[in-house]
């Protein structure tokens, strides 16, 4: 695991430069990728093209000259929405941006069953149960990613947990 | 039941570690991209492999007529390959057999008629060039020459048809075919009397006398390793070499004595199309040297079809050519140089409004919820949605022209862009390569929850529907009787869903006002 130091990585950095952009790589990467994974649910491949697009972005926009300074946050969350937009179009990438695929993790069974669960979910579903409840966001953040209303949002997270409700009460 | 299950998922163990070497690896690449134009795409490693059918469907009957085609040149007048961008047929509701279409290549001179003796051949169904005193002239916009052929068929009446030519496949046997003018111009070769289109793609159709290459087989390719480092230098290298399909013929394709390598990639996430070539190329083992025939080797390509029985020597010059199908547009191309010789457009497929709209797609064949036979997230071809849909609603009322998408989340891709007939809005993304998507739709209501409007006002209803009649009017009991999967009832919002289908109905009375498939407007998430 790298060491991180936490100031740097919560300050902004300068990116104007081909040195500052690797620069900031190597501070922001591990938390960037932590939320990649805490997302995809331990799915390797996934987060790693969600963190591999963000830089990319990252680079294309400061090399335009249309990022100067950026912060962590900005990567996190274009991964989120990265992610939120791959998982809308799992139907036509789901071989590889499943949000519950375990490729490289422990089987389902030891984690009690919960990719079953998820998965009987709708995947804007999944993606605001994860958003709210482990990524913590408030509940008008997780609205504005999903591109949505607060009151949507909450009827789409009650849902959710309904049907989680449902599912782990039946298992 | 408590929530105690939410804390559960929050410390659900999750390996958090990236793949050894990742990290190098992306460092690299980002710094490659900043000292370049284009950064390498990572894709996954998991794909289906195609393989050419190097077919010998064997028919029955060798008859060799041909006299349904005429050619006259010197006619610089419109061309098949010069479809108008909309096209002519009435803007009024259309069969998906019209009957009353005409064969639009009218020449300007009295047509040549060449009867039996007359030699064309036809690619992905077709027909690209002729061959005049034993050369090749091919059926484009720059060429000189002007084919015809009889209408379609009308639908009520089997006697219109014409009676089957019979023509050879790539390896000699012949079959029955039907030759038709689609109605747009492009002279088709259609295996059913009714112009219908079965299965994939035809791969090719030719009179007899003419000598075609042949691609039968595989062998092991020449200087492998070379050929490892040319693709690695391409960012292929690795995981992502093995994406790469390489097919060697046993014939050189540019007459030479070294065998080429053919190599391809797929978008394997395409469905219902056989358009799911995003890279295909030309490695020579004389030169060393891969040469790009159509897309792009990281991907991100609008996808296309290669010809489904390989590549044949068209013109009689030894190098051997294919067809690269795209949307509506076939092309006939060279692969030494990569030469476009004819080029060649479909027409589009005609909807009645009745039957435009299908919300549930198919749950065995993974295809999903479609307008205009366009599906929810699957790749379009911008051309071919602004004349198939332009065919039946005419012109678009509005249309943003392509947008950035950079800071316009939840749309991903380049560019945005949204269009809108009478009350139907399409919204595209297009990709890095020209790949597009078609990323939601919306009829009726604009002010739907999920479907901010476009910078225009819906001045008339287009009347969609599906087969069944849901649409824009429809009760709102009647969204349950259309195959949904799920269907929740939120009062005036209604959520349904199906394969890759998640529409959301606004209701008002009861009565459904409008429609959407999931996504907004690419400015919704900055908006809301």
């Amino acid at each position: 695991m790298w060491q991180v130091d936490v100031n740097d990585v919560s300050r902004e950095h300068d990116v104007t430069t081909v040195d500052g952009l690797t620069a900031f790589y190597e501070v922001s990467f591990e938390e960037v990728y932590r939320s990649a994974a805490r997302l995809t649910r331990g799915d390797r491949a996934a987060a790693e093209d969600l963190v591999h697009d963000a830089f990319v972005r990252l680079t294309r926009a400061a090399r335009a000259g249309d990022v100067t300074v950026v912060g962590i946050g900005w990567l996190v969350t274009t991964v989120r929405r990265l992610h939120i937009d791959r998982v809308r179009s799992a139907g036509r990438e789901d071989h590889r941006l499943r949000l519950t695929a375990r490729r490289d993790t422990t089987p389902v069974e030891q984690h009690g069953g919960w990719s079953s669960v998820l998965d009987g979910l709708r995947d804007r579903e999944r993606v605001a149960l994860m958003l709210r409840y482990v990524e913590d966001l408030p509940v008008s953040e997780v609205a504005e990613l999903l591109g949505t209303t607060v009151r949507a949002t909450e009827s789409l997270l009650q849902r959710a947990k309904r049907k989680v409700r449902t599912a782990r009460s039946v298992s | 039941m408590s929530d105690d299950w939410i804390d559960e998922l929050r410390s659900e163990p999750v390996d958090t570690d990236p793949r050894p070497g990742f990290m190098d690896e992306l460092r690299a690449e980002l710094q490659h991209e900043w000292e370049n134009e284009s950064a390498t795409m990572i894709d996954s490693p998991t794909h289906g492999r195609r393989r050419w059918a190097v077919a010998a469907a064997a028919a029955s009957i060798a008859a060799l007529v041909v006299g349904l085609v005429t050619i006259t040149a010197g006619d610089d007048a419109v061309t098949p390959a010069t479809v108008p961008d909309r096209v002519s047929t009435s803007t009024q509701a259309t069969t998906s057999n019209p009957s009353t279409t005409t064969a639009t290549a009218t020449p300007a001179r009295e047509p040549i008629a060449i009867g039996p003796a007359t030699e064309f051949v036809a690619g992905d169904g077709v027909v690209l060039g002729a061959y005049i005193d034993d050369a090749f002239v091919s059926y484009s916009a720059d060429s000189d020459i002007r084919l015809t052929a009889p209408a379609l068929p009308d639908d009520s009446d089997p006697a219109s048809a014409p009676p089957a030519v019979s023509l050879l496949d790539r390896t000699g046997e012949p079959g029955d075919y039907y030759v038709y003018d689609e109605g747009c111009g492009a002279i088709v070769v259609s295996p059913t009397p009714g112009g219908q289109q079965v299965g994939s793609a035809l791969g090719w159709q030719r009179t007899v006398g003419r000598s075609f290459g042949t691609l039968d087989g595989a062998t092991q390719e020449e200087n492998p390793e070379a050929l490892d480092d040319a693709l690695a230098a391409l960012g292929l290298g690795d995981g992502a070499a093995e994406d790469v399909e390489r097919l060697t013929p046993q014939e050189s394709l540019d007459a030479d004595s070294s065998l080429e390598t053919m190599l391809f990639r797929y978008d394997t996430s395409v469905v219902g199309s056989d358009q799911n070539v995003v890279w295909f190329a030309i490695w020579d083992p004389d030169t060393a040297e891969i040469r790009t025939i159509a897309g792009r080797p990281t991907g991100g390509a609008k996808p296309f079809a290669t010809n489904g029985e390989g590549p044949i020597d068209v013109d009689g010059d030894g190098n051997l050519e294919t067809t690269i199908t795209t949307g509506l547009t076939v092309e006939l191309v060279r692969l030494t140089d990569g030469a476009t010789l004819a080029r060649a457009r479909r027409c589009p497929d005609l909807y009645e409004r009745s039957a435009a709209i299908e919300f549930v797609g198919d749950q065995p064949s993974r295809r999903p919820a479609s307008v205009f036979g366009f599906g929810y997230g699957e790749p379009v071809d911008l051309e071919e949605v602004l004349v198939t849909v332009g065919a039946v609603l005419g012109e678009p009322d509005a249309d943003t022209g392509w947008r950035p998408a950079a800071d316009a989340f939840p749309c991903s891709g380049d560019d945005y862009r949204s269009i809108l007939w009478d009350d139907l809005r399409l919204v595209l993304e297009r990709w890095p390569g020209g790949l597009t998507i078609l990323a939601a739709w919306s009829v009726g209501d604009v002010d739907l929850e999920f479907s901010p409007p476009l910078e225009a006002d819906i001045t008339a209803s287009s009347g969609l529907t599906s087969v069944s009649g849901l649409g824009v009017g429809s009760s709102k009991s009647s969204i349950a009787d259309e195959g949904f999967a799920q269907v929740y009832d939120a009062g005036d919002h209604v959520e349904a869903l199906a394969v890759r289908s998640p529409f959301m109905f606004e209701t008002t009375d009861d009565r459904i006002s409008g429609f959407s498939i999931e996504r907004n407007d690419c400015t919704a998430g900055a908006d809301s």
